[in-house]
C-alpha cells in the first residue's frame, strides 16, 4: 500500500479510528501491529514470512547474547542473527547480481555456464527492515542496550508501518520505549502531523511526479548523445526527483507517525544546502547514514587507526552504501565516488580546514555550489542504468556533444530550472534552522494559506499512484 | 555496563511541534480547500468534461477475473480500441439476447497475447469475439505484444494493494470530473502551457488526448469533443498515423506543429520492411493461431474474428502496409475461424469516424445492431 494512494487513506482512517478508540494499551498496540501487517501484506501476502522471521530470530537471539557472558557463545547468537538478516537480504537483493556476475566470469574464463533464469521478486523494504532488526541485536551484543521487556513492543517496532518500507531506519532505542506507554496525539501533534503528511505527499506526487520525473526519464532514456542543455537539466530534474521521492516519504512516515503520537526522526536535513561531504551525509539519509557509521566505520576502527585505514574505511562504508542501494555495479560506483569524496575532503580538511578565509561567506558559498555540482554528477551513475550510458550523459554534461540532440520541450525545461533554483535556494536559506522553527516564526495566515495551495494542488494533481523510488531498495 | 535500554526508564525521543492556532489553521484549509475543489471541478464541467470510469490495468484486471470463472453462456470481446469504442454493449447484449457480455479489450494492444491468456489460462469455453486493428495485430512481434503481455501479467500478479486502490477510485471516479487520471492531472495540463519550442528540439508525438468517457463495464463512448471539434480530431488523426507507420518516435517540433491533413500525407510513410513480418514468421505467426483456435474449438468454444471500420489516410496506410489479401484473408483461411469485415457488408458502412479509427458515440449502437446479427448468422453456420 503506497502512501500516495486513496486506499491508504481509508486504511489510516481506519486505524487513527481504532487507535483514538477508548481501548487498553495493549489492544491498541495489537491493533497497530496487526495494521502494520496488513499493509505490508498488501503488496505480497507471503512476503509477511519475512518479516516474522525476521522478528522471531533477532528476538531469541538478542535474549540468547543478554543471558551469557561468554564469549564465544555471544559472538555465535550474533553471528546467527547477521547471517540471517544478511542472508535474507543477500538472496532476494542481491541473489540474480551474483549469479550474473559469476556467469560472466566463467565466460571470461572460457567456461559455457548457462545457469536457469532465477525469478526473484525483491520484498518491499527489505534492506530497511533488515537494517533495523540488526541494530537490536548489534546493540545488545554491543552492550549499548538491554533487550526488551515485551514481545509486543518488539514486533511493533520491527513492524510500525509509517517506517517498515522506506524508512527513517529508526534505532531500538528512539522507538521500542514510546511502545511502554499510551500514547496519542494531542491536537499540536496530530495537526502537525496532518501537515507534515500533506507536505510530504506534496513533494513526492506533485514536485517529484509530476514536475520533474518526466524530463528525467526522456534524459535518461535517451539511446542518442543529447545536447549539453538536455543534459544537464534531465540529471538536475533527477537530483530534485530523487530527493523530493524520498524526503517526502520520510515526511510523510514522519507526519503518519506523530498523528498516532509517536516521534519518528528526522532524514534529511536541506542536503542541496551542504557545504562539503560530510555535511552532505549529515543532512542526506541521515538514519541510513548514522547506520553505517556506528554498525561499520567504527567498528571497521574509523579514524582511529591512522589516515591510511580511515580512508580504506570509508572507501568501503560508502562503496557497501552503495551497494545497499540496488545490485548493479553503478550504485558501486556512485558509492566509490562518495568515499574518494569524502576522503579528498578529509585530506583538504587537513591543509585548509583550519584557515580563517574558509568561514567568509563568499567562500562557503563557492564551497556549496561545488559540493551540489560533484553531489549532481554522481547521481548520473545512480540513475544510468549503464556505464556507457553514464559517460555519454557526463560527456554531454560537459560540452563533449555540441551537436546532441534536443529532445526537451519548452516547458519541460521552464520547470526544471524553475523548480530547481527553488529547491537548492530553500535549502540554503534553511541549512541552518528546522521547518519546525521556519513555521513557529511564520503568521498564521501564511502557515493557513500555505498549506491550503499545497493540499489544493495536491488533489488537483491526483497523482498516478507512482512507487517511492526507494522501494526498489 | 548497559548505557541505556529499550524501556521506558531512559528519556523518550520527543519531536517539536511549531506553536501556532493550529484548530483555526486546520479549519482555514478545510474550507478553503473544498471550496477550490469544488471551483475546479465546476471548471472542468464547464469545459465539457463528466464523471467517468478510467481504463485502468485493474479495471481490466476485475472483469479478466469474471473470465476465469465465465461459464459457457458468455461472450468475451478481446481486440483494442476500436472494439471498445465501436461495440455498443447494452445493444450487443439487446441483439444477441444474452446478457453474458465481458469486455477485455484495451486500447493500444494486439489481441493475441489477452487471446492466448483466456485459451490456455481458463476452462471458458463460450464465445470469443476477436477484433482486429491491421496495424496492431499483424505487425511484427505481435504475439508478444509487450503491453498486452504486461496486462496479463499485471492480472496473475494483482496484488491486494491493487485490488483496494481499485476500489477506493471506482468511489470517486462517478463523482469527480476531474479525477480523470489521463486527461485532467497536473502532469497532462502542464504541457498545454503556451510556450514555443526550439525549432530543432525533437520530441515524442503528442500523447492521445483524450477520446472518451468510459463505463463501469469498460465500454468507451467517444466524447463530444472528438466528434464536434475538428482541430481536435486532428491531433488524435496524426497519432495513429504516426502509430501506423512507425516512423520513429522522434519528430522535429516544427514540423510537427505544422503539420495538417494534407500535408500529413507527405510527411507518413508506409511502415519501413523491419515492422512488417517476413513470410516465414507469417507461417508460424498464423500456424500459432490456429493452435489455439483449434484448442479453444475442441473444449467447445466458438470463435469469431471482426474488422470493425477505419477511414481516411488511416485506411489508406492500413491497406498498403497490411494488404487483406496477405493478412485478414489469410488468417481466416488458415486458422478456419470464421470473420467479419466492415467492407463486406454494406450494412457496417457509412458510419461517422471523427479521427478516421473510431466510431463516434451515436454511431455505435446502430454500427453493433448491424454487427451483432451478421456474427449471430455467422456463428449458426
Amino acid at each position: 500500500m503506497l502512501f500516495n494512494s486513496l486506499s491508504f487513506f481509508f486504511f489510516f482512517a481506519v486505524v487513527l479510528a481504532l487507535h483514538y478508540a477508548p481501548l487498553p494499551w495493549r489492544v491498541k498496540k495489537i491493533n497497530l501491529l496487526l495494521a502494520s501487517y496488513f499493509f505490508y501484506a498488501a503488496w505480497n501476502p507471503p512476503f509477511v514470512a519475512l518479516l516474522w522471521l525476521s522478528t522471531a530470530i533477532d528476538w531469541f537471539m538478542a535474549k540468547k547474547i543478554a543471558q551469557t557472558e561468554e564469549k564465544g557463545r555471544r559472538r555465535l547468537f550474533l553471528l546467527v542473527s547477521v547471517v540471517a538478516n544478511l542472508g535474507l537480504l543477500g538472496y532476494f537483493k542481491y541473489g540474480k547480481f551474483l549469479l550474473d556476475n559469476f556467469t560472466m566470469l566463467m565466460h571470461n574464463a572460457g567456461i559455457d555456464y548457462q545457469p536457469a533464469a532465477p525469478d526473484i521478486i525483491l520484498p518491499v523494504g527489505i534492506s530497511f527492515y533488515t537494517f533495523q532488526t540488526m541494530a537490536y541485536t548489534l546493540d545488545v551484543y554491543l552492550r549499548r542496550a538491554k533487550p526488551a521487556d515485551s514481545f509486543l513492543n518488539f514486533a511493533l517496532f520491527v513492524t510500525f508501518f509509517p517506517q517498515l518500507v522506506a524508512g527513517p531506519i529508526v534505532r531500538p532505542t528512539e522507538l521500542v520505549p514510546q511502545f511502554d506507554q499510551p500514547k496519542q496525539a494531542n491536537r499540536q501533534q496530530l495537526m502537525w502531523g496532518l501537515g507534515l503528511l500533506t507536505l510530504g505527499l506534496f513533494q513526492k506526487m506533485v514536485v517529484a511526479d509530476t514536475l520533474l520525473s518526466k524530463t528525467s526519464e526522456m534524459v535518461f532514456g535517451a539511446e542518442q548523445a543529447l545536447y549539453g542543455l538536455d543534459a544537464w537539466l534531465g540529471v538536475l530534474a533527477f537530483t530534485g526527483q530523487i530527493f523530493c521521492d524520498f524526503a517526502g516519504y520520510s515526511m510523510a512516515a514522519i507526519g503518519i507517525a506523530l498523528c498516532l503520537g509517536f516521534a519518528l526522526p528526522e532524514n534529511f536535513h536541506c542536503p542541496y544546502g551542504a557545504v562539503g561531504f560530510s555535511d552532505f551525509w549529515r543532512r542526506w539519509h541521515i538514519t541510513l547514514s548514522s547506520w553505517l557509521r556506528d554498525y561499520l566505520y567504527v567498528p571497521l576502527g574509523g579514524n582511529r587507526k591512522g589516515n591510511m585505514r580511515t580512508y580504506i574505511n570509508l572507501m568501503i562504508t560508502m562503496v557497501l552504501g552503495g551497494l545497499w542501494h540496488g545490485a548493479n555495479w553503478t550504485f558501486v560506483a556512485w558509492g566509490a565516488l562518495h568515499g574518494i569524496y569524502l576522503s579528498a575532503e578529509r585530506v583538504i580538511r587537513g591543509w585548509w580546514g583550519d584557515k580563517r578565509w574558509i568561514a567568509n561567506p563568499v567562500i562557503q558559498m563557492l564551497l556549496g555550489a561545488g559540493t551540489f555540482y560533484l553531489v549532481t554528477l554522481t547521481w548520473v551513475f545512480f540513475r544510468a542504468q549503464t556505464f556507457p550510458q553514464a559517460g555519454r550523459l557526463l560527456a554531454s554534461m560537459h560540452g563533449w556533444h555540441p551537436d546532441g540532440i534536443k529532445i526537451l520541450p519548452t516547458y519541460q525545461m521552464v520547470l526544471v530550472a524553475a523548480t530547481m533554483t527553488i529547491m537548492v535556494s530553500v535549502h540554503w536559506a534553511m541549512r541552518t534552522t528546522t521547518l519546525e522553527a521556519v513555521v513557529q516564526r511564520s503568521p498564521s495566515w501564511l502557515v493557513a494559506g500555505t498549506w491550503s495551495v499545497i493540499l489544493f494542488l495536491l488533489i488537483i494533481n491526483q497523482g498516478g499512484g507512482n512507487a517511492f523510488i526507494y522501494f526498489q531498495f | 555496563m548497559h548505557s541505556y535500554t529499550f524501556n521506558s526508564k531512559t528519556e523518550q525521543f520527543e519531536r517539536g511541534i511549531p506553536n501556532q492556532p493550529w484548530g483555526r489553521i486546520g479549519l482555514f484549509v478545510l474550507v478553503v480547500v473544498c471550496l477550490g475543489v469544488a471551483g475546479w471541478e465546476m471548471y472542468w464541467r464547464g469545459q465539457g468534461y463528466e464523471p467517468s470510469y478510467d481504463g485502468t490495468e485493474s479495471s481490466w484486471a476485475e472483469f479478466r477475473a469474471k473470465a476465469q470463472h465465465a461459464g459457457p453462456e458468455y461472450t468475451i470481446m478481446v481486440g483494442s480500441s476500436r472494439a471498445l469504442f465501436d461495440v455498443d454493449m447494452p445493444t450487443w447484449r439487446q441483439e444477441m439476447g444474452n446478457e453474458h457480455l465481458i469486455q477485455l479489450s484495451k486500447e493500444g494492444t494486439g489481441a493475441l497475447p489477452v487471446l492466448r491468456d483466456i485459451i490456455e489460462k481458463t476452462d471458458f469455453s463460450g464465445t470469443l469475439v476477436v477484433s482486429v486493428t491491421p496495424g496492431l495485430f499483424f505487425a511484427k512481434g505481435r504475439l508478444h505484444d509487450e503491453w498486452a503481455e504486461t496486462l496479463v501479467k499485471y492480472y496473475h500478479k494483482w496484488s491486494p494493494a491493487q485490488k483496494m486502490e481499485h476500489q477506493a477510485n471506482l468511489l470517486v471516479e462517478p463523482v469527480f470530473a476531474f479525477a480523470e487520471k489521463g486527461e485532467l492531472n497536473l502532469a497532462y495540463l502542464l504541457p498545454r502551457l503556451p510556450l514555443p519550442n526550439r525549432p530543432d528540439v525533437l520530441f515524442e508525438a503528442d500523447g492521445v488526448p483524450k477520446l472518451s468517457n468510459g463505463t463501469r463495464e469498460r465500454q468507451a463512448k467517444m466524447w463530444n469533443k472528438v466528434a464536434t471539434d475538428s482541430a481536435y480530431a486532428l491531433r488524435a488523426r496524426r497519432i495513429w498515423l504516426g502509430f501506423a507507420s512507425r516512423n520513429g518516435p522522434l519528430m522535429r517540433a516544427d514540423a510537427y506543429a505544422a503539420s495538417t491533413d494534407e500535408t500529413m500525407s507527405g510527411k507518413f510513410k508506409p511502415p519501413p520492411p523491419h515492422v512488417l513480418m517476413t513470410q516465414g514468421e507469417k507461417d508460424s505467426f498464423f500456424m500459432q493461431i490456429r493452435t489455439w483456435a483449434d484448442t479453444f474449438r475442441k473444449r467447445g468454444g466458438q470463435m469469431i474474428f471482426i474488422r470493425p471500420p477505419s477511414s481516411g489516410m488511416l485506411l489508406e496506410l492500413e491497406k498498403v502496409a497490411f494488404p487483406r489479401a496477405e493478412t485478414w484473408d489469410v488468417l481466416l483461411e488458415r486458422t478456419g475461424v470464421p470473420g467479419v469485415h466492415f467492407e463486406d457488408y454494406p450494412e457496417l458502412q457509412g458510419f461517422e469516424l471523427p479521427e478516421w479509427s473510431h466510431l463516434r458515440a451515436e454511431h455505435s449502437p446502430p454500427f453493433t445492431r448491424a454487427l451483432a446479427r451478421i456474427v449471430k448468422e455467422k456463428l449458426k453456420e
